[in-house]
C-alpha cells in the first residue's frame, strides 16, 4: 500500500511539474543567427506542435517558421514560430510574422554579438524533434542579462489563491451543510450514530490512511 | 475562438455560482456568530433573515460579477501585450 501510494503521488507531481514547465513562458538569453522557414510532416509528435484550424481537416504537413539561435552560454537553440491563436496554451499569439521579422532583423555575428532575450514556451527535444514555441523577442544589456519571470510569479500565485478559495470553500461547506446533518443523525439515536458516523468515520479513516496512519 | 468562449463562460459560470453559494454561506454565519456573541436580546431567525435581506439588496453582492469580468479583461489585455506592445 505505501509504495503505490508513493507512486501515485510521484506520478501526479512528475505531471504537475511537466505541465506548468511546459506551459509557463521562460526566457532564454540568445543571439539569433537565422531564421527559416520548413515543411514539416506531422506525426504524433504533432501535440508538441501548434495545431491550426485548417490542419485538423486533414493537413499533414504544413510549413513551420523557425528561428536559431546561440545562447550566452554558447549551446545553439532552434525556436519554432507558430502562432496559438485561441488555442492551448492560452497565449493568444497572432503576431507570428511580425515576430520573424524582429526576429531577423536581431540577427548579429560572433564578433559584434547582440543579446535578446526570447521569451518562449515548450521543450526542445532533438529525440523527438520538437521545439519550443518563440513568444516575444527583447534587447537586453548582455549575455548576463537576468529576467525576474513576474509572469509566472503572478500566474502561480493566482493558481495558489484559486485553491487556497476552492479549500476555504469546502471547508465551509462541510461545517455548514455536512457536519449539521451528522449531528442531527447523533442525537436521533444512539445505535444509528454509529452506523452514520462509520460512513463518515470510514471515509475519514480511509483518508488517513493517505497520511500513513493505522486505519480506525 | 468560439470554442475558448463557450467552455471559458462555462468554467466562469461554475466559479460565480461557487463564488456566491460561499460568499452567502459566510455571510450568514457572521450573523449568526454576531447574533449569539453580542445581541443575543430579540428574535435570532428575524435579525439573520433582515441580515440577508441587506445582503441581498447590498453592494458587495454585486461585486460577485468580477469573478466573470477580471478574466475576461485579462485575455483581452494579454491579447493586447502579446500581439501589439
Amino acid at each position: 500500500m505505501r509504495y503505490v501510494k508513493w507512486t501515485f503521488w510521484i506520478i501526479l507531481l512528475t505531471f504537475l511539474f511537466s505541465f506548468f514547465h511546459y506551459t509557463l513562458p521562460q526566457h532564454d538569453i540568445v543571439r539569433v543567427v537565422r531564421v527559416y522557414e520548413e515543411r514539416q510532416d506531422f506525426d504524433w509528435t504533432g501535440i508538441f506542435w501548434a495545431n491550426p484550424d485548417d490542419q485538423s481537416t486533414g493537413l499533414t504537413n504544413r510549413d513551420v517558421q523557425f528561428i536559431q539561435t546561440i545562447r550566452s552560454n554558447g549551446k545553439p537553440m532552434v525556436y519554432r514560430n507558430e502562432d496559438t491563436g485561441w488555442r492551448w496554451p492560452p497565449y493568444f499569439k497572432f503576431d507570428t510574422a511580425n515576430l520573424q521579422t524582429e526576429a531577423s532583423d536581431a540577427i548579429s555575428d560572433k564578433d559584434a554579438p547582440e543579446w535578446y532575450s526570447m521569451t518562449h514556451y515548450g521543450w526542445r527535444n532533438e529525440l523527438l524533434s520538437i521545439f519550443p514555441n518563440a513568444v516575444a523577442i527583447k534587447p537586453v544589456a548582455g549575455p548576463d542579462a537576468r529576467i525576474i519571470p513576474w509572469v509566472n510569479i503572478v500566474i502561480l500565485a493566482t493558481l495558489a489563491i484559486i485553491l487556497f478559495m476552492l479549500w476555504r470553500m469546502w471547508v465551509q461547506f462541510r461545517e455548514r451543510s455536512i457536519d449539521p446533518v451528522l449531528e442531527d443523525i447523533d442525537e436521533a439515536s444512539g445505535a444509528a450514530r454509529d452506523r452514520a458516523r462509520g460512513v463518515w468515520g470510514r471515509f475519514v479513516g480511509w483518508l488517513d490512511t493517505w497520511k500513513g496512519k493505522p486505519r480506525r | 475562438m468560439i470554442r475558448l468562449a463557450v467552455f471559458g463562460l462555462i468554467v466562469l459560470a461554475v466559479a460565480y455560482v461557487l463564488v456566491s453559494i460561499y460568499s452567502r454561506s459566510v455571510r450568514r454565519e457572521k450573523l449568526e456568530k454576531k447574533w449569539d456573541n453580542e445581541i443575543k436580546t430579540g428574535d435570532r431567525d428575524a435579525y439573520i433573515a433582515q441580515g440577508m435581506r441587506d445582503y441581498d439588496t447590498g453592494f458587495r453582492k454585486k461585486l460577485i460579477i468580477l469573478v466573470v469580468i477580471v478574466p475576461i479583461l485579462i485575455v483581452g489585455g494579454l491579447l493586447y501585450a502579446v500581439n501589439f506592445m
